[in-house]
C-alpha cells in the first residue's frame, strides 16, 4: 500500500518537472501554465467572462473554474484539493483557511449588494423589504453556513424585520432558480444574480441605506505550486481595467 | 350436472375447438399428446382463460357466452387438481384444504371442520398440521384432490393427476383415485397422455389432437376401432386404411387386404393386432389369405416379448416371443414375410 | 485479488467515518433539537414513503410481472427511469410537474391552494419518487419467479383477486418483498438531490438528515461527521435487525 502511494508520488513528480522545465529554460519568462480557480457560486457567470480576457491576454496560460458556495470551495482546500486561486463572496468564509495559513492574505475585489428577487409579474406584490414579513409568503433565502445566508440574517437585523423563510437553501442559486419556477413568493439573493436572470424574474430594490454589502475576497492558495500565475491572475482579476469592466457590465460593484 | 361445450379458444395462435358433452356422474378421459390442447381444455372450463367463439353450459348456468358473458372461476362450483398440485407452500395441508370453503364465506372453525373431514374421508389425518414441502407425492396427490373436493364441487377437473408421480406411486395412487372418484356423484373430468390412465379409469375417452376432437367413446371402443393412428399406436395396434368392397380392401399406399366384413363398401379402416401378425422367412403354405413381403426396419424389446415394424405394402408391426426372434434370426433389414389370417382383422367404415 | 481491491475500497470510507467521528461531542451533538428534529423528521418521511411505494407499488410490480397491460416493455423501461435519473434532475422534473406552477401543480394551487414545495409532504413526495422503483423491480422479480398456477388454484377455490393476492401472492413472495421494502426504505432515508430540489431545505419542516449533513459541511465539519455516523448506525442497525428476522423465517 505505502509502495504504491510512493510510486504515485514519484510520477506526479516527474509529470510535475516536465510542465515545469520550458518555462525555466526560457530566456524572457512568458506566463504559461494552468490555474484551478475556485470560486464563489454567485460568481458564476462573470468568472468565465474574466477567465477569457486572462487566457486571451497570456495566451499560454489555461484558468480551469470550479463553482461552488464558498464555505463548500473552503471545505475543499481544507481537504486538499488541488487549488490555486479561491474567490470568495465573503471574508468570513476563509477565515478558517487564514488562520490556518492554508490561503495567503485575501483581498477585497468587487463588491455585491442584495435585493429582492421575485417572479415575473411579482405575484405577492412585494414593493418594499417589510413585505416581507406578511404571513404565508414563500421567502426563500440562503442557509446561513453560507455568504448569502448571514448576509440576509444581517439584512432583516439592520432593518429589525421578522420573517421567516420556507427554505433555506444552500447557495444563491438555488434560491433564485425557485423563484424564477414560481415556488417561491420572493427570495433574498444578490443584485448581480437577478441580472444574469434579465427577462425571467424581477427585483425589488432594497435602498442602499437599509442594504448589506458583501465584499468578494479573492486569495492565493498557500501551497499552490503555480505561484508567479495565481499572483498575476489575483492581480488582473483586482486592478485591470479589463476584469472591472466585465463586472460592472454584470452588476458588481466596485470594491471599494 | 351435464356440461355442454361448443366453443374455440386461442391462445398464442394455438386454436382448440370443442363440440361435446359432458354428462353428469360421468369420468371423462381427455386423451391426446403434448400439445393437444388438453390443458387449455381445462383451463377454458374451469374459467382461468376466456373463449373466443361459442357457449359453455354448467347444467342450466351459462358459464360463458361470447361476446360477454365470463363467469369467474370462483363463481362456477369447479375443483381442479392441478399438474404439480399446486399446494401452497406457505400454509399447512390442513389450511391449503380449507382455504377453499374459507374463500366462499365459511366461517373459520366450519371451514377447519370441512377440511378435517375431507382428510379423514381420504385416511391422512395425520397430515394436517405438515407443509406440503414435508409430504410425499402420493400424499400431496391426496390433499390436492382433498383440496378440490373441499368446496363441494359439481365438476371435478384434474390436469394430468398422476403424471408427476414415479412409476412404483403411480400404481398404488391410480388405484386410490379410483375409488375417490367413483365416489363422486358430479362431473369428472381428468386430462392425460397416458392411455392406461384414461383405460382403467374413465368412463368415456375423449381424443384430442391438434386442437379437435378426433374420436370419441368408451374406452373398449377406442380399443375395438381406433379411428386416428394416434389411438391406434397407443391401443398398440395396426390401423390401415383402404377401399373396401365384397371382403377386399385395397390399402391407402398400397397393398391389398382380405377382411371379413364382405357388406363393407367405401372408404374404410382395419384393425389388425400385432400379435395376429405371423412372420416367415420363406412365403408360407397354407390358410392364411393375407400373405405380403417387406424387411425388419426396427426391433424394440417389451417387457415380454419383441415389437418387430415391419416395412411392406402395408407396413405393419408385430409382437413376437423371444424364441420366434431366435428361430428367426431377425435383424433390422431382413427381408420378411407377413401374414395375416382374414378373421383376426376388423374392418369399419370410417 | 481485485476482490479485496473492491472490499478495501468499499470498507475504508466507512472505517474513516468512524475514525474521524468527534465521539466526546458525539452525544451532544446528535442529542441537539438540531439533529434530533432532522432524525424524526427522516424517520418519518422514509417510511411514509416506504408506505406507499408499498401500497402502490407492489400492485403495480404485479401488473408488470403478470403483463396484464399493453406495452408492458416500455412501460417498465418508464419505471426504472427514476431509478437511473440523478436525484437532482428528478427534483427538477417534480418541480416542473408539481411546483407552484407545475403541469399539475398550477392546478392544484388555483383549485384548492395545495402547494408541495417547502412542506414535508413534498419531501414525502420527493422521496417516494426516488425510491419506489427500487421496490417496484425488486417485486416485479419475485412476482415473476412465481409460478401463475398458485394463483389459478386460489381462484378455482373460490378466491376473489383480492384474497388471491393478500393470502396466496403476497405470502409466496414475502422474501422478495422483505428485500424490496428493505432497499426502498433504506434509498428513501439517503435521498438528497430531489428532495433539496423540490422540496428545500428548512430545519424541522423538510431538513432530512441527509440535508442537514451537507448544511452542516458547510459550517461545522464535526457536526457532519456526527450526524452521518447516526445514518450509519441506523441503516446498519435496521439491515441487521432485518436480516436476522428474515434468516428465521426461513429456516422454520
Amino acid at each position: 500500500m505505502t509502495k504504491m502511494l510512493h510510486g504515485f508520488v514519484a510520477i506526479a513528480f516527474v509529470v510535475g518537472l516536465g510542465a515545469f522545465f520550458p518555462s525555466a529554460s526560457g530566456a524572457a519568462p512568458k506566463p504559461s501554465g494552468t490555474l484551478t480557480v475556485s470560486a464563489a457560486a454567485s460568481l458564476t457567470d462573470v468568472f468565465p467572462v474574466i477567465a477569457d480576457a486572462f487566457e486571451k491576454r497570456y495566451p499560454d496560460t489555461e484558468i480551469k473554474l470550479n463553482f461552488a458556495g464558498s464555505s463548500t470551495l473552503m471545505n475543499q482546500v481544507i481537504a486538499g484539493a488541488p487549488v490555486d486561486v479561491i474567490a470568495t463572496a465573503s471574508k468570513s468564509t476563509i477565515q478558517i483557511g487564514i488562520d490556518s495559513e492554508l490561503v495567503a492574505r485575501p483581498l477585497r475585489f468587487t463588491k455585491n449588494f442584495l435585493t429582492i428577487a421575485v417572479p415575473l409579474g411579482n405575484p405577492a406584490n412585494i414593493s418594499k423589504i417589510s413585505d416581507l414579513q406578511r404571513d404565508g409568503l414563500l421567502l426563500g433565502v440562503c442557509d446561513t453556513a453560507v455568504p448569502c445566508g448571514s448576509a440576509a440574517v444581517e439584512l432583516f437585523t439592520k432593518n429589525t424585520l421578522d420573517v421567516t423563510a420556507v427554505t433555506r437553501e444552500l447557495d444563491v442559486r438555488s434560491v433564485l432558480a425557485k423563484v424564477i419556477s414560481g415556488d417561491l413568493d420572493a427570495g433574498i439573493v444578490y443584485v448581480t444574480d437577478v441580472k444574469s436572470a434579465e427577462n425571467r424574474v424581477e427585483f425589488v430594490q432594497i435602498p442602499f441605506r437599509d442594504n448589506v454589502v458583501a465584499t468578494y475576497h479573492i486569495s492565493m492558495v498557500a501551497d499552490t505550486r503555480e505561484q508567479q500565475l495565481a499572483q498575476r491572475f489575483v492581480n488582473f482579476v483586482r486592478f485591470s481595467t479589463t476584469s472591472q469592466g466585465i463586472m460592472r457590465a454584470f452588476g458588481f460593484a466596485k470594491p471599494w | 350436472m351435464k356440461i355442454t361445450a361448443n366453443f374455440s379458444a386461442i391462445r398464442n395462435s394455438f386454436r382448440l375447438s370443442i363440440d361435446t358433452i359432458f354428462s353428469a356422474g360421468t369420468v371423462t378421459a381427455v386423451l391426446g399428446p403434448n400439445g393437444s390442447g388438453k390443458s387449455t381444455l381445462l383451463r377454458v372450463l374451469a374459467g382461468l382463460q376466456g373463449i373466443d367463439s361459442g357457449a359453455i353450459v354448467f347444467g342450466n348456468q351459462v358459464v360463458n357466452k361470447t361476446p360477454s358473458v365470463h363467469v369467474a372461476p370462483q363463481g362456477r362450483s369447479v375443483g381442479v387438481v392441478f399438474q404439480d398440485y399446486a399446494l401452497f407452500p406457505h400454509l399447512s395441508v390442513m389450511e391449503n384444504i380449507a382455504f377453499g370453503p374459507r374463500s366462499l364465506g365459511s366461517s373459520k372453525k366450519v371451514s377447519q371442520v370441512r377440511a378435517q373431514s375431507q382428510l379423514e374421508s381420504l385416511g391422512i389425518t395425520e397430515l394436517g398440521h405438515r407443509k406440503p414441502n414435508q409430504i410425499s407425492g402420493g400424499q400431496a396427490q391426496r390433499v390436492a384432490l382433498a383440496r378440490a373436493l373441499a368446496i363441494e364441487p359439481s365438476v371435478l377437473l384434474l390436469d394430468e393427476p398422476l403424471a408427476a408421480l414415479d412409476a412404483q406411486t403411480k400404481e398404488s395412487v391410480r388405484t386410490e383415485l379410483e375409488k375417490q372418484i367413483d365416489g363422486f356423484d358430479g362431473c369428472v373430468i381428468f386430462v392425460t397422455h397416458d392411455p392406461l390412465d384414461a383405460m382403467l379409469l374413465a368412463d368415456r375417452v375423449v381424443v384430442l389432437e391438434d386442437g379437435s376432437i378426433t374420436q370419441e367413446g368408451t374406452p373398449s371402443e377406442l380399443a375395438a376401432r381406433p379411428e386416428t393412428d394416434y389411438v391406434a399406436t397407443l391401443m398398440g395396434v395396426n390401423l390401415i386404411r383402404g377401399v373396401a368392397n365384397q371382403g377386399v380392401l385395397q390399402v391407402e399406399g398400397g397393398g391389398v387386404l382380405s377382411v371379413p366384413q364382405v357388406d363393407l363398401r367405401g372408404e374404410a379402416l382395419a384393425v389388425l393386432r400385432p400379435e395376429a401378425v405371423t412372420l416367415h422367412l420363406l412365403r408360407p403354405e397354407g390358410s392364411a389369405r393375407n400373405v405380403w413381403q417387406g424387411s425388419v426396419r426396427a426391433l424394440t424389446p417389451m417387457h415380454d416379448r419383441i415389437r418387430v415394424s415391419i416395412d411392406a405394402s402395408p407396413p405393419v408391426i408385430a409382437t413376437i416371443t423371444h424364441l420366434a426372434l431366435a428361430d428367426l434370426q431377425l435383424s433390422v433389414g431382413t427381408p420378411i414375410w407377413v401374414s395375416a389370417k382374414t378373421l383376426t382383422i376388423e374392418a369399419f367404415a370410417k | 485479488m481485485p476482490g479485496l481491491v473492491a472490499l478495501l475500497f468499499l470498507v475504508i470510507p466507512l472505517i474513516a467515518l468512524i475514525v474521524q467521528t468527534p465521539w466526546e461531542a458525539f452525544p451532544k451533538i446528535i442529542s441537539s433539537p438540531e439533529a434530533l428534529e432532522a432524525l424524526r423528521l427522516s424517520l418519518v418521511t422514509s417510511l411514509v414513503a416506504t408506505a406507499f411505494a408499498a401500497l402502490f407499488g407492489i400492485p403495480m410490480a404485479w401488473l408488470l410481472a403478470r403483463e396484464i397491460l399493453p406495452f408492458t416493455g416500455l412501460l417498465r423501461a418508464l419505471v426504472i427511469v427514476p431509478l437511473l435519473l440523478p436525484p437532482v434532475v428528478s427534483g427538477v422534473a417534480l418541480l416542473e410537474a408539481l411546483g407552484r406552477r407545475g403541469l399539475v401543480g398550477a392546478f392544484l394551487y388555483d383549485t384548492l391552494g395545495i402547494t408541495f414545495p417547502f412542506t414535508t409532504v413534498g419531501v414525502v413526495i420527493a422521496t417516494t419518487f426516488v425510491a419506489m422503483p427500487f421496490l417496484v423491480i425488486t417485486m416485479e422479480g419475485g412476482f415473476r419467479s412465481l409460478h401463475q398456477r398458485y394463483e389459478d388454484a386460489a381462484a378455482t377455490l373460490g378466491a376473489g383477486s383480492r384474497r388471491v393476492f393478500l393470502r396466496i401472492t403476497m405470502p409466496m413472495v414475502a422474501p422478495a418483498a422483505i428485500a424490496g421494502l428493505v432497499l426502498c426504505w433504506a434509498r428513501a432515508l439517503g435521498e438528497f438531490g430531489a428532495t433539496i430540489t423540490f422540496a428545500g431545505n428548512f430545519p424541522g419542516v423538510t431538513q432530512t438528515m441527509p440535508l442537514a449533513v451537507y448544511t452542516a459541511l458547510e459550517s461545522d465539519r464535526s457536526v457532519a461527521i456526527a450526524l452521518s455516523m447516526v445514518l450509519l448506525v441506523v441503516s446498519v442497525g435496521v439491515l441487521v435487525a432485518l436480516r436476522g428476522k428474515y434468516l428465521q423465517t426461513r429456516a422454520s
